[in-house]
């Protein structure tokens, strides 16, 4: 274990740092001349170069996309749980109204012999032998 | 399979320790030229390239692993600098900020260069070796083989840990990461030389 570290540590030990190219100097020095000459980077400029100004503005957007994204469908499923609330509220209401809209049924014996197979007939006198009953609208 | 060469004990042109006693080291002379650049004097450019060339190309070629790159990125730091002079003067120490902004271009470059083609490390592999004589010669062409299968991040810690000699706290600082993971980093780094190094004898 002790030989490989020491191999390790002599293998990186050997690369050291390399030299640069002979050409590299004046290619380099001629590109910073050139852009020293140059006036000084505006601020849009520099904004636009800047790796982390870039990386927020991209980081912006998406979170606005997202945020835009989110409000609709949220929104949505909001509106869809609000839905079945107002048809409650309706449904406590609606005895109310079933009770204003609604006929009153038939009462068993007028409705006429045969009415329940499609055959109409005259409607059913009422036995003789039992008293008329009044209707309570007295009108 | 190649014979591990006799461990090299005196210091050669382009060791670490050359580096380290250099010109590299001498803070009060990087602040100064920092200062007459931000002062607006283009002269001061050719002694900060003999100054940071060779360990800015370092940090960049074993970022990059191609000299091509490595080349790029240096032009380019140096014309950040000409862009950014005016706030050259700011700058607290311009050893660490040349290193951040080599690393980063570094990273764009390597960036920029996937997106175009995928160039394995392994096709240079003797790029970093310097040819001082065929023992070193040997050792640094497989070191760079070696390399050449870590990620980019562990090389460059590596290269700024070994080659650099930068403590694990300065290569957080430079690259912008925790000490803690500078150091594990780098830790993981060696492992995995000691991996590979164990599995090619």
């Amino acid at each position: 274990m002790t030989d490989l570290h020491d191999n390790v540590n002599r293998l990186i030990r050997a690369l050291g740092d390399p030299e640069p190219p002979q050409r590299l100097r004046g290619r380099t020095l001629a590109c910073a001349q050139a852009a020293w000459a140059r006036p000084a980077a505006d601020r849009w400029l520099a904004l636009w170069e800047s790796r982390p100004l870039r990386l927020a503005w991209v980081g912006a957007v998406i979170a606005l996309v997202v945020a835009n994204v989110a409000v609709r469908t949220f929104a949505h499923a909001s509106r869809l749980a609000r839905a079945p609330s107002v048809a409650s509220s309706l449904a406590a209401r609606g005895n109310e109204l079933q009770g204003v809209v609604a006929l009153p049924r038939l009462r068993a014996e007028y409705v006429a012999i045969g009415a329940a197979s499609g055959n109409a007939t005259a409607p059913r006198v009422p036995n003789s032998t039992q008293p008329l009953q009044r209707s309570e609208d007295k009108s | 399979m190649e014979a591990v060469a006799p461990l090299m004990t005196e210091v050669l042109p382009g060791t670490p320790e050359e580096a380290r006693t250099g010109a590299w080291d001498d803070a009060s002379g990087w602040v100064d030229l920092f200062r007459d650049l931000a002062a607006g004097d283009p002269e001061r450019l050719g002694p900060l390239y003999d100054m940071a060339s060779r360990r800015l190309y370092g940090l960049a070629l074993w970022r990059t692993g191609s000299r091509e790159l490595a080349a790029d990125v240096v032009q380019e730091v140096f014309v950040r600098i000409a862009q950014c002079r005016d706030r050259l003067g700011e700058v607290r120490d311009p050893r660490w900020w040349l290193l951040s902004v080599t690393h980063r271009l570094a990273v764009d470059a390597v960036r920029r260069a996937a997106r175009r083609h995928a160039e394995p490390i392994e096709e240079h592999a003797d790029l970093a070796a310097e040819p001082v004589d065929n023992g070193r010669a040997v050792d640094a062409r497989r070191a760079w083989a070696l390399l050449g299968r870590l990620s980019a991040k562990q090389r460059e810690v590596v290269y700024l840990h070994d080659a650099a000699g930068m403590s694990h706290a300065e290569i957080g600082r430079c690259l912008g990461i925790p000490t803690f993971t500078a150091a594990s980093r780098y830790r993981l780094a060696l492992h995995a030389l000691r991996g590979l190094l164990g599995s090619t004898k």
